[in-house]
C-alpha cells in the first residue's frame, strides 16, 4: 500500500471547476502527470516499508505461530483386556475409545498426537499428525492395532502419565482414554474419558494342571477357579477339550459349579489326558478372553536327593519332609545332599592356603550338623533372627522351637550369608559357589532340639527343595498366569554373560516377537500376553510354556464406567511469540524515530 | 410598493432642505417657517414603479457537477420571485450568457424555476454591460451569478445600478469553491470553456486560490459599494437543510413582513 502511494503519488485527479479564473497558473513538477512515478532510491520509503513489515509481523506473529504450530497432544490408551469387553450389540470399549479419540482430535484441527499405550508398563506407540494417520496407528479393530491390542492383564495409567510427563513436548496436553472409572485429582492439562460399561462377567481367574506323576494312578488333575463378577449367582459349566487333530477341539470332560454373586468357586477335574487341554466356560459373556484357558501338560519334576544323616530321629524327620516335597531318594546322582558330616577342607600345599572344598557341579548341600561335637551342646529357645530375604525362610516361624547348638558353634566365613541366627551366633548359613552350587551349614544338635518335631522343619525342607528345583534346568511350570515372570533355569555354562545373540536363548512370544536372553542360572521371562511361548537355544534344549490371562482384575468389569473429567487449557501458550512481537514493535519504533530524523533533515522521500 | 432612495413624489416623508428658487411652493413647510423663520421644503421619498429585474447567470458554471450550486441559485431565484410577487412587484427574469440577455416570458413566471437552464457557454459580462439589456427604469435589479468570469466589476455594477431604484449582486458559489482546494496533483477542467489545466496543488497553490477568491470578492464588493449596490454571498449552507436569509436581510434585499 505504502509503495503504491509512493509510486502513484503523482497521479492526477480530474477536477471540474466553474472557472479557471481563481486558479494560479503554476508550473507542475516534472513528475507530475505521470501515471506512476519511476523508482528512485528513497531512504524514507525503505524505512517506512521496513516499519510496516515489522509491525505486520508483530501483529500476525502469534496468529501465524498458532496456525503454523500443531497442538501437541499426548494420548494415553488403556491397553487392558477389559477394553475388549463388548456390550449386547457387539461394540467393545476399544471401539468406543477409538471413536472418542478421533472425535476429540477432529475438534482440534492441526495436532501432533503422541500415543502412549498403557499396559502394565507404558509404551510409546508412535506419533501421528493427521486423523488418518492416527486412525491407522490405533488400528481399526483389536487385532489390527500394532501396539494397541488390548491384551494386557492390567493398565497402569499413572505410570503412563509419568512417562508422558517425562517425554511430552512443552505445552502438550494429555487425553487419557480408559474403560475404568475416571481417576480423581487429575494433573493440570489432563483430560480423562472413560468409555467402559459396567457389565456382568464370569471368567476363569486361575488355572493349574497337576503333573501326571503326582497322581499316577488317577491320571492328571485340572484345578480351575471360576469367578462371578455379577450381581446374581449362577451356574457355570466348564468343558475340558483336547485337540482332535483336525484343527478342532474334542470334549473330554465337563463339570458344573454354582458360583455366588461376586464370589468364586474352585473346580478340580480329574482327567487321564496327557495332551494339551483347553478348559472353557460354555456360556459366552461380555469378555471372551477370560472364558477359556489352555493348559500344557506339566512335566514331572522330581528332585534326586541323598540323605546321609546318622541320627535316626533326624533322618526319619528328613525323609518324611522330603517325601512330602516330591523328591526321590537316590544313591548317586543326587542334586541335593543332606548330610551330618562337616564341611570338607582342602589342605594347603605351601603355594595355596587351606580352603573349602566346593560341592560337585549341580549338587547343593545342606550340612545339617556342622557345629562340632554335640556332647556339650546348649539348647536355646530364641529369640531367633531370621533373614527374611532368603528363600529358605519363606513362611518359616521358629516360635517355640528349641534349637540345640553345639558349644563350638558354627564357624561362619565372610562370604557366608546368615539365614538363622541367635544373637551374634549363626545357626544356619548359606554360601554360593562360583559354579552356582549352594552349601547350607547349620549348627544343630538334634538330641536337645525340638526343631525336627515342629512344623517349621518340613517348611524348611520344602523351601530348600523348592529352591533347588527352581534351579533345575528347565521350566518351573508349563503354565503361567499373564504378567508373571516365567522362571526358566538354564545350565550356568550356557548362560555366559556377554554372549552373542545367537549364543543366547531365544524367546518367541505368541505374537511372533522374539527376544534374546543371556545369563543364568535362572532367567525370568516376562509374559505380556496370553499364548504359547517358545524358549530355545541353538544346539541346546527347547522349552514351551503357555500363558493364560487368569486375572481377576481384568475380568471384573463392574468398575467400568462412562465419564469425563479434567479440562485442557483453552489457549495455546503464546507467551514466547508475544515476547517476539514486543521486540519487533520496539524495533519498529526505533526505525520510526530514525525516519523522523531523516525527514527533518530533508532526506528525499 | 417599493420606495426609491431618491426624493420623489410619494406621500412618504423623507427629509427637509432649504428652499431654493424653482422649488414647488406647495411643498414649503409653513409650520417650520413659522418656528424658524426659514423657508424650507418637505422632501418626500420618490415613489418607484414596483418592478424587479432579476438577471440570472445562465452559464454552465452555475450548475457545477458534484455540488448544490445550481440548486442554490434556483432556490434563491424562486424565493426572490415569490417575494417580489408577494410585495406587489412585477418581476422580469433575464437569463444572461455570452449570447446576451434573454428574457423569460412573463406568462411563464409561475414556472420560472423550471425555466432556469444553466447550459449556456461564455462570459455574460458583455451582455450585462452592453446596451442590449433594456431594464425597467426605477426597478430593483438583482444579478444572480457566481461572478467567476473575467470582467470589470465596476462596469457591470454601474450598468446594473444605473436607473435602478436599488441594485443587488447575489454571488452563488459551491461550498467547496470557497474553501482551500484539496492538495495533490490535479487536472482542472473548466466547465464552460472545456480548457484543462494540470496543476499540483500544494499549500502554496491552495493559499493562492484563497487569496484570489478574496481579492475577487473584494473587487466586486468595492464595485457594489461604489455604485450603491449591495453584494450578497451565498452557498449551499444558506439553503440546505433550510434557508438562512440573514445575508439577504442584512443587505435589505429581503425585509421581514
Amino acid at each position: 500500500m505504502l509503495a503504491a502511494v509512493y509510486f502513484l503519488r503523482s497521479r492526477q485527479k480530474r477536477r471540474e471547476v466553474s472557472s479557471l479564473l481563481l486558479w494560479p497558473k503554476e508550473a507542475l513538477p516534472k513528475s507530475g502527470g505521470r501515471k506512476a512515478s519511476p523508482f528512485r532510491s528513497s531512504w524514507l520509503l525503505i524505512l517506512e516499508l521496513l516499519i510496516l513489515t515489522l509491525l505486520a509481523l508483530a501483529a500476525a506473529g502469534p496468529i501465524i505461530g498458532a496456525a503454523a504450530s500443531r497442538r501437541q497432544v499426548c494420548i494415553v490408551l488403556d491397553d487392558s483386556v477389559s477394553m475388549r469387553a463388548h456390550d449386547g450389540e457387539g461394540h467393545s470399549a476399544r471401539t468406543r475409545a477409538r471413536q472418542a479419540v478421533l472425535a476429540e482430535m477432529g475438534k482440534i484441527g492441526r495436532f501432533e498426537a503422541h500415543v502412549v499405550v498403557a499396559g502394565p508398563r507404558p509404551v510409546l506407540a508412535g506419533t501421528a499428525n493427521s486423523l488418518q494417520a492416527l486412525g491407522q496407528l490405533l488400528g481399526e479393530t483389536e487385532g489390527s492395532g500394532a501396539h494397541w491390542s488390548c491384551l494386557a492383564e492390567s493398565s497402569d495409567i499413572q505410570a503412563a502419565l509419568n512417562l508422558v510427563a517425562q517425554t511430552a513436548p512443552p505445552g502438550a496436553v494429555t487425553l487419557v482414554v480408559s474403560g475404568r472409572a475416571v481417576p480423581a485429582n487429575l494433573p493440570a492439562g489432563v483430560r480423562c474419558m472413560a468409555v467402559g460399561q459396567a457389565l456382568p462377567n464370569v471368567g476363569l481367574t486361575a488355572a493349574a494342571r497337576g503333573g501326571a506323576s503326582a497322581l499316577a494312578d488317577a491320571g492328571g488333575r485340572v484345578l480351575l477357579e471360576i469367578s462371578n463378577f455379577a450381581s446374581v449367582s449362577g451356574k457355570s459349566e466348564v468343558v475340558l477339550e483336547v485337540q482332535d487333530g483336525r484343527g478342532g477341539w474334542l470334549k473330554v470332560a465337563s463339570a458344573q459349579a454354582q458360583v455366588p454373586a461376586g464370589g468364586r468357586t474352585t473346580l478340580a477335574i480329574q482327567t487321564a489326558v496327557t495332551q494339551t487341554l483347553r478348559a472353557r466356560l460354555s456360556s459366552p459373556d461380555a469378555l471372551d478372553e477370560d472364558n477359556a484357558v489352555l493348559l500344557l501338560p506339566e512335566a514331572p519334576r522330581t528332585l534326586p536327593v541323598k540323605v546321609e544323616v546318622a541320627h535316626p530321629a533326624l533322618r526319619a524327620a528328613l525323609l518324611r519332609a522330603l517325601q512330602a516335597s516330591g523328591t526321590k531318594q537316590v544313591a548317586s546322582g543326587a542334586h541335593l545332599l543332606i548330610t551330618d558330616s562337616p564341611e570338607p577342607m582342602l589342605q594347603g600345599d605351601g603355594k595355596h592356603p587351606a580352603s573349602v572344598e566346593a560341592p560337585p557341579p549341580d549338587v547343593w548341600e545342606w550340612r545339617i550338623a556342622d557345629g562340632g561335637k554335640t556332647e556339650s551342646a546348649q539348647a536355646f529357645s530364641g529369640p531367633y533372627i531370621l533373614n527374611h530375604t532368603h528363600r529358605l525362610t519363606r513362611g518359616l516361624s521358629l516360635e517355640g522351637v528349641v534349637w540345640g547348638m553345639p558349644s563350638s558353634g558354627l564357624s561362619a566365613r565372610a562370604d557366608d550369608e546368615e539365614i538363622i541366627g541367635l544373637g551374634d551366633r549363626p545357626l544356619l548359613v548359606d554360601r554360593l559357589f562360583p559354579a552356582g552350587q549352594h552349601r547350607l551349614r547349620s549348627a544343630f544338635a538334634p538330641d536337645i532340639s525340638t526343631l525336627a518335631q515342629t512344623p517349621a522343619f518340613p517348611v524348611l525342607v520344602s523351601n530348600l527343595v523348592d529352591w533347588r528345583l527352581d534351579h533345575e534346568p528347565g521350566l518351573r511350570r508349563a503354565n503361567w498366569r499373564q504378567g508373571e515372570l516365567a522362571r526358566i533355569a538354564v545350565p550356568v555354562s550356557l548362560g555366559l554373560p556377554g554372549a552373542k545373540p545367537d549364543e543366547g536363548w531365544l524367546c518367541t512370544l505368541p505374537d511372533g516377537r522374539k527376544t534374546f536372553w543371556h545369563g543364568g542360572p535362572v532367567i525370568e521371562v516376562p509374559t505380556p500376553c496370553a499364548g504359547l511361548y517358545g524358549f530355545s537355544r541353538k544346539d541346546g534344549p527347547a522349552f514351551e510354556f503357555f500363558v493364560n490371562l487368569c486375572n481377576a482384575n481384568a475380568s471384573d468389569l463392574r468398575e467400568a464406567a462412562t465419564a469425563q473429567a479434567g479440562v485442557w487449557p483453552d489457549a495455546v501458550a503464546l507467551e514466547g511469540r508475544f515476547r517476539a512481537a514486543f521486540v519487533l514493535i520496539l524495533l519498529a519504533l526505533a526505525l520510526l524515530a530514525w525516519h523522523g530524523h531523516l525527514a527533518r533533515k530533508g532526506v528525499q522521500g | 410598493m417599493l420606495l426609491g432612495r431618491r426624493p420623489g413624489s410619494s406621500v412618504e416623508y423623507m427629509d427637509h432642505r432649504d428652499y431654493q428658487p424653482g422649488d414647488d411652493i406647495r411643498r414649503i413647510d409653513w409650520a417650520a417657517y413659522g418656528r424658524s423663520d426659514r423657508l424650507s421644503v418637505r422632501l418626500y421619498r420618490e415613489e418607484n414603479s414596483p418592478r424587479m429585474d432579476l438577471i440570472v447567470d445562465a452559464t454552465a458554471s452555475m450548475d457545477l457537477p458534484g455540488s448544490g450550486k445550481g440548486a442554490v441559485a434556483a432556490a434563491w431565484v424562486g424565493l426572490l420571485l415569490e417575494s417580489a410577487l408577494a410585495a406587489g412587484f412585477t418581476p422580469a427574469l433575464w437569463l444572461a450568457s455570452a449570447d446576451g440577455l434573454r428574457p423569460v416570458p412573463s406568462s411563464k413566471n409561475g414556472a420560472w424555476a423550471q425555466m432556469l437552464d444553466f447550459s449556456a457557454k461564455g462570459n455574460p459580462a458583455a451582455a450585462l454591460v452592453g446596451r442590449g439589456a433594456r431594464f425597467s427604469p426605477g426597478a430593483v435589479r438583482v444579478l444572480v451569478s457566481d461572478l467567476l468570469w473575467p470582467a470589470d466589476p465596476g462596469a457591470v455594477v454601474r450598468r446594473l445600478a444605473t436607473g435602478a431604484s436599488a441594485a443587488f449582486v447575489v454571488q452563488v458559489m459551491a461550498e467547496r469553491e470557497t474553501r482551500p482546494p484539496q492538495q495533490g496533483a490535479t487536472r482542472l477542467l473548466d466547465r464552460e470553456t472545456g480548457e484543462e489545466r494540470p496543476i499540483f496543488v500544494d499549500a502554496g497553490v491552495a493559499r493562492a486560490y484563497v487569496e484570489n477568491l478574496a481579492a475577487h470578492r473584494e473587487a466586486w464588493g468595492g464595485a457594489c459599494r461604489a455604485h450603491g449596490a449591495a453584494l450578497v454571498e451565498t452557498t449551499e449552507a444558506d439553503c440546505f437543510p433550510e434557508f438562512n436569509s440573514a445575508a439577504f436581510l442584512q443587505a435589505r434585499l429581503l425585509e421581514p413582513r
